[in-house]
């Protein structure tokens, strides 16, 4: 102890002597008087501007154990050979300490005390780069430098202070200007072997920083309170703390503001190791405006070009209207008419390796509450929920997406949900979403156009599940997406355009999109089902439709393959149905059908197929104030083929049809009613069949059947069109027919007026390249008041010829025997013939029946009974129906029995001529005639009467103007002479001249001549031709 | 003394009309092949084939040739029988007196009087 107690005061001897000679020396030796001066001095001798220190002088006390110097009013002055040398730095105090032992000996820096008070720097860079800074003379001979790194030993700055210190800083190269005002700032480094500390403790009042370039920066910095503290445990391990205040901070670019005296919060705690590069950050947070809060934790470590992160960072609650509020004003155009409220958070990673083109995997997620949006004049979105995340690989090993864990929102009283995900949002996004609503659809109407007159109000609730990708979207394979959606309707109204209405009080609908890898063969896309107890339909003025018990099944067709209609299959089923077209009313019950439209794309050509069918119990067709049409149990079946490449219609369309239906009652017209009991009908490319039609019209009964074939092949020129059908009747009521088509015809007289005029010009022309034959069959009918019966016959078109084929029937004056032709070869060359044959004619009826006869053979009116007759004719036609003389041909036979010759005018004038003898009653035993027309010439042939005693012969030739040259030869009488009279002239002035017999030996085989055998064979001739045609009875 | 008078003046008729019954006519007798051809009256034509066949059509009407109307003809001695035939069935007969048959004239009459003169097309 006592060698410690001598050394002890020992060394206080020697600091005592140390502290003394010091004093003295600083107090006698460096005065300020001396030491300005040099200092002045020398500081002109390295550094190439004007220096001026008002006063240097030497402390130690106040910075013991290190000397110091202290500097009063210093300042540097740019070179003075400029024009307007400037200030360079000026500080009205400037304190320095250090160890200059240890710099001399050690390479140690070691700086105690640096303090600049009241300090101003103006730092300047010229146009040409050239910094006034640049003041460091080099006095040190070239050949004799070091050019080895500068090592320092150890660094210990302490107290190293700026007080009150300003800066300013021009850069004439780049345009940039920067003032800085007020700065205090204490600084103090160690760094050694076993320590490494940094502490910065700053204060700025005022900074502001402007370019004159293009960019127009500017930044003006208030306020900011800067403090970084790093104390390393080694020299590679350091724990770091940064903070950063700037109370206001405004900034802009270019003119555009991008920052308004925004706040700034700023904690970086960070652990660094140097030696592996990495980089630990606990909890960073940046906070803006005391508001919006960023934090950020985790690792960054580099490796060469590599940098490995594992971040996590997360928001507090942030309020999005203040968020928004901070987005500068020059992107804000984006979100005119846009404001937005409501809180969100957002949290999430960033994890993973970033070298050239490898990116960090990154997550985020979003939770957005208590949301607010509301656009221009829409409707404000409310009480928005979202709660979402997103992943993202750029490195695309795994599927970058978004994941909506739940949403919801509010428009006025309609609400929406929606969750879902997102895949592969950098490749091809992939979608999976389901939604939910409640739609009060009033709330839609701000969205609908103005110009759109579309009033649409009710409920509609209900859900969506879709699945698709965007490249389903931008290829528009549509049949790849998924979608089920299910909604129901409450007081649904919805009225376009003030005309087309819809009506539905409720209704169920649901909606699916079925998805198919490839376009589905019938290019199906969507079905659409809807189930409306009511629904009530109207396109004001013209159509109604109210429905009852709907149900509704819609199959949508894929448009994108450019099928002509949207629908593809369309079934239904309805327990009433009134619908009401202008002033017609259609009413069907327990109805039900389908309507298929099944497109086909062949050789990028659409064949359509389409098929339907249509169910219902009953059905009624009725007029404002009239039942029209009603029938029940109605089915009709279409199946259309639609090919629009093919050439003729039937081809085109390959229809094939169904249609039946029973019990029904028609009501057109006064005239045209009456009952179908029952019809059944078919159609197919090839046939046209009526299987069965059992109709009454008025009085008048028919069952038609049939069959029209060879449709096709007749389309394509390769066949006759071929019908056969048979109609039955059991009663017809002609002149009931006749009135009902009078009576159509005449209920439009334009139409009338325009046909009749037309007729002139356009000749009914029977078609070509057809075989119809119609069979008929009538019981009953009445013409001119006789009763018809038993009417058998065809009616055949063929190629070009009408033909009415041996019609028989009976009445009680003849069994009768019709074929009439018409053909239409050319329009004015038209064909008309008849074959018609009187069988057991009854001649006064006979004439009643047919009264052209009676001019066609004017004496048959003198006879009474029964007979034949047989007459055959043929003539042309021009196009207005007139007949061409020239072509009349005809010939006609009659035979008769016991015929009475009824005493008339004529015959008591030929009677008194001819020397007959007049009885009550004139009886021919029998009658042969045969007659011939040929242009306007009516040939009689001769014929021969006979009467009790007398025979006489007649002949003679008739005009169409009534001419008459007849001759009457008495072949036998009681009287001793044969007379004959010829009669000439016209009906009402008859020429009567007695004359020699003309036919004496006619029908006198033994005296016959050449002449009388010609006559006999001609009217032979006639008559067996006439009879080749007559049909057994 | 009535019917005696009646009596003879039956029997004056009966001589008178016997024999005006039973006139004899002087026949001309024609080369039918000549008649072979396409004859023409106006707008009236009638075409006479070697198989015995022929046709009618009158062009004021709008009738062409090959619209014509169909017949048979024969010729005996000076009697020329067209048979014309209707489409449905039936025939009608017509009787000329020729009265001129040559290569360019052809000329009928039928027992109304009515005559017809053709010329060879």
């Amino acid at each position: 102890m006592r060698v410690l107690k001598k050394i002890g005061i020992g060394l206080l001897g020697i600091l005592s002597v140390v502290l003394l000679g010091t004093t003295i020396a600083v107090w006698y030796i460096f005065t300020p008087e001396k030491l300005t001066p040099i200092v002045n001095e020398q500081a002109n001798e390295y550094i190439s501007c004007q220096t001026n220190i008002e006063k240097v002088e030497p402390t130690f006390f106040s910075t013991f154990p290190f000397f110091g110097l202290e500097l009063t009013n210093v300042s540097l002055i740019e070179d003075t050979n400029l024009n307007k040398p400037d200030t360079l730095l000026n500080s009205a105090k400037c304190l320095v300490s250090f160890d200059v032992i240890g710099f001399l000996l050690d390479d140690n820096i070691t700086l105690k005390t640096f303090i600049i008070e009241d300090g101003m720097l103006n730092f300047k860079i010229d146009a040409t780069g050239h910094s006034n800074l640049d003041i460091l003379i080099d006095n040190s001979d070239s050949t004799d430098t070091d050019t080895s790194a500068f090592a320092f030993g150890k660094i210990d700055i302490k107290n190293v202070e700026f007080k009150n210190f300003n800066a300013k800083y021009t850069d004439e190269s780049t345009l940039t200007r920067a003032d800085i005002e007020n700065l205090n700032a204490n600084i103090e480094i160690i760094y050694d072997k076993q320590k490494q500390y940094i502490n910065l403790d700053m204060q700025l009042k005022k900074m502001l920083y402007t370019t004159s370039d293009s960019m127009a920066l500017y930044l003006d910095v208030n306020d900011c309170d800067i403090k970084i503290n790093s104390n390393a445990k080694d020299e590679n391990l350091f724990n770091s703390n940064l903070k950063f205040i700037c109370e206001s901070m405004s900034g802009s670019m270019e003119g555009d503001t991008l920052l308004s005296k925004i706040k700034f919060d700023t904690y970086i705690p960070i652990d660094i190791n140097l030696a592996e590069n990495s980089y630990d950050l606990s909890k960073m947070k940046l906070i803006v405006n005391d508001e919006q809060e960023i934090s950020l934790s985790g690792n960054i470590t580099m490796e060469g070009d590599s940098i490995y992160t594992d971040l996590n960072y997360a928001t507090n609650a942030m309020d999005v209207e203040k968020v928004v509020a901070l987005i500068p004003n020059a992107y804000k155009e984006y979100l005119e008419g846009l404001t937005a409220k409501g809180f969100a958070q957002i949290s999430g990673s960033v994890k993973g390796l970033y070298y050239d083109t490898l990116m960090p995997l990154m997550n985020t997620n979003i939770e957005y509450e208590k949301g607010e949006i509301k656009y221009e004049d829409y409707p404000r979105v409310k009480d928005i929920k979202l709660s979402m995340s997103t992943i993202l690989d750029m490195n695309n090993t795994q599927s970058s997406g978004v994941i909506i864990n739940s949403s919801y929102a509010k428009i006025m009283r309609s609400s929406v949900s929606l969750k879902g995900d997102i895949t592969n949002i950098l490749n091809i996004p992939a979608y999976d979403i389901y939604s939910d609503g409640d739609f009060n659809l009033d709330d839609f109407k701000p969205y609908i156009p103005k110009d759109q007159n579309v009033l649409i109000r009710g409920m509609l609730k209900g859900n969506i599940h879709t699945q698709f990708s965007q490249s389903d979207i931008d290829n528009e394979a549509y049949h790849r997406i998924y979608l089920k959606g299910k909604f129901r309707t409450k007081n649904f109204y919805a009225v376009y355009d003030d005309s087309m209405k819809v009506d539905l009080p409720f209704a169920d609908i649901k909606l699916l999109l079925p998805t198919s890898s490839r376009v589905s063969k019938d290019l199906k896309l969507a079905n659409i089902t809807i189930a409306a107890p009511n629904m009530d339909l109207e396109m004001y003025p013209t159509m109604k439709a109210v429905t009852k018990d709907l149900e509704l099944s819609v199959e949508i067709n894929n448009m994108i393959k450019g099928v002509s209609a949207p629908i593809t299959y369309c079934e239904y089923k309805v327990s009433n149905l009134y619908a009401t077209y202008d002033t017609l009313a259609v009413t069907a019950n327990n109805a039900d059908g389908h309507l298929k439209y099944a497109p086909e794309l062949k050789e990028k050509k659409e064949i359509a197929i389409i098929n339907s069918t249509i169910n219902s119990q009953d059905l009624s067709v009725s007029s404002k104030d009239n039942v029209m049409f009603d029938a029940k149990k109605l089915y009709a079946k279409t199946n259309v083929i639609y090919d629009e490449s093919q050439s003729n219609v039937i081809d085109q369309w390959n229809p094939e049809l169904a249609i039946s239906f029973s019990d029904a009652n028609y009501n057109v017209s006064e005239q045209l009613k009456g009952q179908i009991t029952g019809m059944k009908y078919t159609l197919t490319p090839d046939d046209m069949e009526i299987e069965k039609l059992d109709l009454t019209i008025a009085d008048s009964d028919y069952k038609l059947s049939g069959k029209l074939s060879n449709i096709s092949n007749y389309l394509n020129d390769k066949g006759l069109l071929k019908g056969d059908f048979d109609l039955v009747s059991k009663n017809t009521n002609i002149y009931q027919l006749m009135d009902i088509f009078d009576g159509l015809g005449s209920e439009d007289s334009t139409i009338a007026t325009i046909e009749a005029d037309s007729a002139e010009d356009d000749p009914f022309m029977v078609p070509m390249g057809i075989e119809f034959h119609l069979n008929t069959s009538i019981d009953k009918t009445i013409v001119n008041q006789n009763i018809i019966e038993n009417i058998k016959g065809g009616l055949t078109v063929k190629d070009g010829t009408l033909v009415l084929d041996q019609m028989g029937f009976t009445n009680k004056a003849a069994h009768m025997q019709l074929t009439a032709m018409y053909r239409s070869s050319r329009k004015n060359h038209l064909f008309t013939a008849i074959d018609f044959h009187l069988l057991n004619i009854d001649i006064a009826e006979l004439i009643e029946l047919i009264p052209s006869v009676d001019t066609l053979v004017p004496m048959l009116k003198s006879f009474e009974g029964q007979g034949e007759f047989h007459l055959a004719g043929e003539t042309y036609l021009k196009s207005d129906y007139s007949i061409k003389e020239s072509t009349i041909r005809g010939a006609a036979a009659f035979e008769g029995q016991q015929l009475t010759i009824l005493d008339t005018e004529t015959f008591g004038m030929i009677a008194r001529k001819l020397q007959f003898e007049k009885k009550t009653v004139n009886v021919i035993d029998s009658l042969s005639v045969e007659m011939t027309l040929f242009k306007d010439e009516v040939d009689l042939y001769p014929f021969l009467i006979v009467m009790d005693d007398y025979k006489a012969v007649i002949s003679g030739r008739h005009t169409m103007d009534n001419r008459f040259k007849y001759h009457i030869s008495v072949t036998e009488t009681p009287l001793p002479i044969r007379l004959g009279l010829d009669i000439g002239g016209t009906m009402e002035e008859l020429d009567y001249k007695v004359v020699p017999c003309k036919y004496k030996h006619l029908y006198n085989p033994k005296k016959q001549g050449a002449l009388e055998e010609r006559t006999l064979r001609l009217k032979k001739l006639i008559s067996e031709s006439l009879k080749e045609n007559v049909k057994p009875i | 003394m009535k019917r005696l008078l009646l009596v003879n003046l039956s029997l004056v008729l009966v001589v008178l009309f016997t024999t005006s019954c039973e006139k004899a006519e002087e026949e001309l007798s024609f080369d039918q092949t000549l008649i072979i051809g396409k004859w023409k009256s106006g707008t009236l034509f009638e075409r006479y084939d070697s198989d015995k066949s022929g046709a009618t059509w009158d062009t004021a009407d709008d009738v062409t040739e090959a619209e014509g109307q169909e017949f048979t003809w024969t010729i005996e001695i000076d009697q020329l029988e067209q048979i014309h035939i209707i489409e449905n069935g039936g025939l009608v007969p017509k009787v000329y007196t020729l009265t001129i048959l040559t290569a360019s004239t052809l000329a009928y009459e039928d027992d109304f009087g009515s005559v017809k003169t053709f010329s060879k097309q």
